[in-house]
């Protein structure tokens, strides 16, 4: 044994004794077997693997804590109570006495009056679609940031930022009604595939099945509900000629300067058409043209159709083709140009344009209104057979669409039973 | 002992990987380092077989024979095959795995102190030392030996164990404790003298010294 320590003290020998015992006693840690190998590399194999594990688990917290804060941050969809009427699990609204109101948590309200029937759809945390399934209702909406509010009403769409206004929707008669008392909306649909827009204190009022627009100013909604005949709009010769439609059109806006950092997106949807259109003169529209942003052409563009100024219009969308050709926004421009050209009486460019925007954006937006106006033209230019193809088609891709009347009476005229049902 | 030089395959697997390859008996411990780092498998089964006896042999010595002592000796490989990547100098394979072992017996036996003062009922008892000790006297001195280690710190136990029951150079323990020479060589003597007093008070060693030719004091 070596030396202990360098002062040896009394009872050393005891001790050296007792370390000596230990010695003999384990001699050695005996034969390693093969036993204990494998207990060992089954723990070396789970600990590698609990290792990864782990490491696995850290890499995905890691990877989910954005997401997790973007769903943290999302704002939650909003919520809305139905007052003297109960909610179906579709969203559809059952009155169960007069006066009933939808109201949303943000403040917007929409009040069905009489027999209305309304459904709530695609609640949403900046908006949600209101369909209204006939009746007239009272709506305010409340002007936020990012809002998005539809109303649906038949065939028709209503884009609504921040508004006050009435919408009828007749089912029986196919007749829309809307009455602006503050804001703007922009109607969609039949008639106006393109969209119109209608100020404050304006009533827009359209009835496809006769071809008639009104949009008129200062007309208080009626008491009641408007019937076909004894509406506040004043009557309108039928099938008016597209060109007359602005007839009345007089957009009332306000003369107050505005700021001029405000971007034409949020005064187009201000509804401030005007000042958008104001602004595209003071900086020279031959400038706006050659250098504007995609969304500035696409304002003052939607500015100009919303105001019947056809010819301005004509030249954004060419200019947005030609600057933009890969956008969303410059396919979409050829069927407004089908538009501009159809509202001239220019049917054979308005169906090149149609078919331009058919082929470049198929499943677009504007699909079902270019492939309708498509129909009805090709049936008034050349008869039911040259727009036969085109109608089955319709009626295959969108069978309840507005143009669907129209696409089967084609059918049935050419003697076609085997299009499809809705 | 003749041992030649052999390289890991090129195609080396995991080390965890069970085959049932040969062993490396002849492979010097430079050439089971380099295997190791290749992942070579026969060398993991070397390693296995080569240091097995020394990690059980100084967990013993230290510990007794605790209930855990596989488990230990197993702890001691993982770790030992974990960092052999670190090793640089091959040659000294033997060192490394000592301290490993000794860096396992100071946590365990502080682990061992803490659960004392956790769970009331103690430590887990040793096993029965009739299968080690056929003596009698020498079984109770055994127990009263390492209940007397018992009393000293974990890091000066380790030393005593190495230093005088495994018989390490001085400077093999301060390196395996990573200690400076000094500071080893004074722990060790203070330990001793601990030691040497708790033996020389304890009369239920009596029988056992007795036998030896170490009566009490001054009857030797």
């Amino acid at each position: 044994m070596k030396g202990q320590a360098e002062e040896p003290v009394p009872g050393d020998e005891r001790l050296a004794a007792m370390v000596q015992l230990v010695q003999q006693t384990f001699p050695d840690g005996g034969r390693s077997d093969e036993g204990g190998l494998r207990r060992l590399q089954q723990r070396m194999w789970r600990a590698r693997r609990r290792r990864r594990l782990a490491a696995g688990t850290l890499g995905l917290l890691v990877a989910a804590a954005p997401l997790a804060l973007v769903l943290f941050l999302r704002p939650a969809p909003l919520t809305f109570e139905v007052i003297h009427g109960a909610v179906g699990a579709a969203g559809e609204v059952r009155p169960s006495e007069p006066g009933t109101r939808i109201r949303f948590s943000d403040g917007t309200e929409i009040v069905l009056e009489g027999a209305a029937r309304a459904q709530v759809r695609d609640v949403a945390a900046h908006g949600a679609g209101i369909v209204l399934v006939d009746g007239r209702a009272h709506t305010s909406f409340v002007p936020k940031p990012k809002a998005r509010w539809q109303v649906l009403a038949g065939p028709y769409v209503v884009r609504v930022t921040g508004t006050v206004f009435d919408v009828a929707w007749s089912r029986d008669h196919q007749q829309l009604d809307v009455w602006l008392k503050k804001g703007s909306v922009v109607v969609t649909g039949p008639l106006v595939e393109g969209g119109v827009g209608v100020g404050r204190d304006q009533h827009l009022s359209l009835r496809p099945t006769d071809h008639r627009i009104v949009l008129e100013n200062g007309a208080a909604p009626p008491a009641q509900s408007p019937g076909p005949e004894g509406q506040a709009a004043p009557a309108v010769p039928p099938a008016a000629p597209a060109s007359e439609r602005t007839a009345d059109h007089a957009l009332e806006h306000a003369a107050a300067p505005r700021a001029p950092e405000a971007s034409w997106q949020r005064r187009l949807a201000a509804g401030d058409f005007d000042a958008v259109i104001a602004g595209a003169e003071r900086r020279g529209v031959r400038d706006v043209l050659a250098r504007g942003s995609r969304n500035d052409l696409a304002a003052l563009a939607d500015a100009a159709r919303y105001t019947r100024r056809a010819e301005l219009a004509r030249r954004v969308l060419l200019a947005e083709r030609t600057r933009f050709p890969d956008s969303t926004e410059a396919r979409e421009a050829g069927y407004f140009l089908g538009v501009l050209a159809e509202d001239e009486g220019a049917w054979r460019e308005a169906l090149t344009w149609y078919a331009r925007y058919r082929r470049e954006d198929p499943a677009g937006t504007y699909a079902a209104p270019a492939l309708g106006r498509t129909l009805v033209l090709e049936a008034r230019r050349q008869g039911n057979d040259a727009a036969c193809a085109d109608a089955q088609e319709y009626l295959r891709r969108f069978s309840t669409g507005p143009y669907a009347p129209a696409a089967r009476q084609i059918c049935h005229a050419t003697g076609d039973v085997s299009q499809p049902q809705p | 002992m003749k041992r030649t030089k052999v390289a890991p395959p090129e195609n080396a697997l995991s080390p965890i990987a069970y085959l049932p390859t040969a062993a490396l008996p002849d492979a010097d411990d430079e050439a089971l380092v380099r295997g190791l780092r290749g992942g070579d498998p026969r060398s993991t089964r070397e390693a296995w077989y080569r240091f097995g006896p020394t990690v059980r042999r100084l967990l013993l010595r230290a510990l007794g024979p605790v209930a855990e002592l596989e488990d230990l000796s197993q702890e001691v490989f993982i770790t030992f095959f974990d960092r052999v990547r670190t090793l640089r100098d091959p040659r000294t394979v033997t060192a490394f795995i000592m301290s490993i072992t000794a860096f396992k017996i100071r946590h365990h036996l502080r682990w061992r102190w803490v659960r004392r003062w956790i769970v009331p009922s103690g430590p887990t008892p040793p096993r029965d030392l009739r299968t080690v000790q056929s003596d009698s006297d020498s079984r109770e001195a055994l127990k009263r030996f390492f209940a007397a280690l018992d009393r000293l710190g974990a890091l000066d136990r380790t030393a005593f164990t190495l230093r005088f029951v495994e018989e390490l150079e001085l400077q093999q323990v301060a390196d395996a404790l990573g200690w400076s020479t000094a500071t080893t060589k004074r722990r060790l003597n203070r330990s001793w003298k601990r030691l040497s007093a708790l033996v020389r008070d304890d009369a239920a060693l009596e029988p056992f010294l007795s036998d030896r030719g170490h009566g009490p004091e001054g009857t030797a």
